[in-house]
């Protein structure tokens, strides 16, 4: 049984959650922009939370497929290099 | 020790290659000192050229993991960049408004806060990408466990 490596397996989790949590914090920042009428003032800890996604959803969003991206060029490197090491018929 | 007849010397080859040598002489007494290897401190300095520096059998190869120094300071530099942006965001937000661009121009403040939301991005997102870069190095390094 091949054995898996384990920072491959960390570095799909950190795509996938960087790419799914920059949107879903993205969609989560962009009602305080047209906040319905009668919404009361969401305070200074949401308010916090509202600057921080507004600062790292782009960031997040670009390493996040980039990280994708890259994930996918090595699993085209390591299948390239096992194609190579099996003897041709 | 003398073990090679005179007469039947030839020159031009080495004296393991001559008639008469005895390979236990030439393990005792080796014919040409063993050539200076070069220190770690010449190629440090530039003195020698970098393919001359000959690995040091004494060291193990890959016995621990390599505590590069350089990629210590990437994981420093991708913890600045990240905590360093995040920080230069809300602080340049924090910034108050009390001069407008329009009536009183560019001064320090106005010019101070939008280097802090240029900034800001930038930093962060080279930052994940250094740490991202450094898992893709330990993933393409790592070995299966004998």
């Amino acid at each position: 049984m091949r054995k898996h490596n384990p920072w491959i397996g960390a570095l799909w989790a950190i795509g996938v959650v960087l790419v799914v949590g920059a949107y879903s914090a993205g969609v989560w920042q962009s009602t305080f922009f047209y906040p319905p009428p009668g919404r009361p003032d969401p305070g200074p800890v949401v308010e916090f939370f509202q600057a921080l996604a507004d600062t790292l959803k782009g960031p997040a969003l670009l390493a996040g497929f980039s990280t994708i991206a890259g994930l996918l060029f090595l699993h085209a490197r390591n299948h390239a290099r096992r194609a190579t090491k099996k003897p041709s018929r | 020790m003398k073990r090679i007849v005179a007469e039947k010397f030839d020159p031009r080859f080495d004296a393991r290659f001559q008639p008469g040598f005895e390979q236990k002489a030439e393990r005792q007494a080796p014919a040409y000192p063993a050539p200076e290897r070069a220190s770690h401190d010449d190629a440090a300095h530039g003195t020698m050229a970098p393919g001359e520096l000959a690995p040091d059998e004494s060291e193990p190869v890959e016995a621990d993991p390599d505590p590069n120094p350089f990629e210590r300071a990437l994981w420093v530099f991708a913890a600045v960049l990240i905590v360093g942006g995040v920080a230069v965001a809300f602080w340049a937000n924090g910034l108050n408004y009390s001069q407008s661009a329009v009536d009183g121009g560019w001064t320090w403040p106005r010019i101070v806060q939008s280097s802090g939301w240029a900034l800001s991005g930038p930093m962060v997102t080279v930052g994940l990408a250094t740490g991202i870069g450094l898992l893709f190095r330990r993933a393409i390094t790592w070995r299966p466990p004998e």
